[in-house]
């Protein structure tokens, strides 16, 4: 992706929480929870398909009164990407390089908080939160079942050792 | 063919059993009226969304649930044992206006204390340590969230395990380790994640409300079948909570602190 296009922030299939500085995504295709910071926030709220990056920098720098690089604003877009919250994936302008290294260069040289996506899956299955219950008619059907520290044989007790 | 039906609604989900014999049916209504805290009401079978089936052929019982096949099994009682967890959390995934997290709860000076945890993380013992040094108890299992973010009691008898064998658990009611249940609801005051470690040193991270409900999420039974509920449940309950984040040491050590940590800390 080149700085013409214009990036844009997918908003089906997402349940969106604002929060203080925060900013709280539910995915309901891939069942991700995102946390992004206020950073990540400010440019996703710019991805509107009008702007492009240049105009995501400026429209940053208005916002909040600090002077910030294109590769900060680079770093923001390739998260929400690569997390699926763009409507369409961009090519990284970091391909090649190391996250250590980009944020190393982009780090020194900020005065804002890089930006920050925060995510975790939602457990797969609700049997994740049994107990270690199980079913002998199933002798190894805890496998699948069971959350950490559950063994994967279902005992003719009904507990999985 | 199965052709005794029992139903029950349950913090708005309605069920049936049907069997092909009537011990089933009479013994399931125990093992639900058990797994839900006698917290259900006989329906009509007709109104129900969903469907047990438990049907002896010979010497065996097939069961399932919906569409689920649960496969044979012999012994009538511990397919009931199966099967009244598996009441539970059909219950806790589908429930209208009540959020069910998996975690541990007590409370403590009016506001509650929140676990998150799954199972085997130690959410019983640190929670009856609290209990001993005069918390209330809630819930050892769930934390049951309302839409304005408040936490009810889910006080069944906690399941404490063996030291030596924690597979093998018993159901201890609260008053044995001179404790009370709670009987009213409680706003969130703090919510501690952590995994117990040995030797570890209790020291708390203040994690932020976005990052705190995020892990919250990943406790959160119905988050996949009712994800915007659940998230705005969620978000109102961490309001003016403390959420910290540490390994914990032995349970005993851990209560002591978290309760001295909770009443140093302004919210």
């Amino acid at each position: 992706m080149n700085n013409s296009q214009k990036p844009v922030a997918r908003h089906s299939g997402l349940v969106v929480q604002e929060m203080p500085g925060e900013v709280l995504v539910y995915d309901m295709d891939s069942n991700k929870a995102h946390c992004l910071n206020e950073t990540a926030a400010m440019v996703w709220r710019s991805c509107d398909g009008n702007s492009s990056v240049e105009d995501i920098v400026r429209s940053f720098e208005r916002n909040s009164g600090t002077k910030v690089s294109e590769d900060l604003i680079w770093l923001a877009i390739d998260q929400l990407s690569s997390n699926g919250l763009l409507a369409e994936k961009v090519e990284s302008k970091f391909a090649g390089q190391s996250r250590r290294e980009v944020l190393k260069k982009i780090g020194f040289a900020s005065v804002v908080a890089l930006p920050v996506i925060a995510s975790l899956v939602a457990p797969q299955s609700v049997l994740a939160f049994t107990s270690c219950t199980c079913n002998p008619g199933q002798p190894v059907g805890c496998t699948p079942q069971v959350p950490a520290g559950c063994g994967s044989n279902c005992s003719g007790g009904g507990v999985c050792v | 063919m199965s052709d005794i039906r029992w139903a029950f609604e349950s913090f708005g989900v309605r069920v049936c059993i049907e069997s092909n014999e009537a011990e089933p049916i009479e013994r399931v209504k125990e093992v639900a009226d058990y797994s839900l805290l006698s917290r259900l009401s006989e329906i009509d079978p007709q109104l129900a969304y969903h469907n047990f089936h438990i049907t002896k052929v010979g010497d065996t019982y097939s069961s399932g649930l919906d569409g689920e096949d649960f496969g044979d099994n012999p012994d009538l009682g511990s397919l009931l044992k199966y099967i009244g967890s598996r009441i539970r959390i059909l219950v806790a995934e589908h429930a209208s206006n009540i959020v069910f997290v998996h975690a541990g709860v007590v409370s403590w000076k009016g506001k509650a204390i929140v676990i998150p945890g799954t199972s085997h993380s130690g959410k019983t013992t640190l929670v009856a340590e609290l209990v001993k040094l005069g918390a209330v108890y809630f819930s050892d299992e769930y934390a049951l969230f309302d839409a304005d973010g408040t936490v009810h009691p889910f006080p069944r008898p906690l399941a404490i395990r063996e030291r030596s064998d924690p597979s093998i658990r018993a159901d201890v009611d609260v008053r044995e380790l001179g404790g009370n249940a709670g009987t009213g609801s409680a706003s969130v005051g703090l919510i501690y994640f952590g995994k117990y470690r040995k030797n570890s040193e209790w020291m708390p991270e203040t994690v932020s409300p976005g990052v705190g409900i995020i892990e919250l999420i990943t406790h959160t039974i119905p988050m996949r079948v009712n994800s915007e509920f659940a998230l705005v449940t969620l978000k109102n309950a961490v309001k003016g909570a403390t959420m910290v984040k540490t390994d914990r040491g032995e349970a005993e050590a851990t209560a002591e602190k978290i309760l001295h940590f909770i009443d140093n800390t302004d919210n």
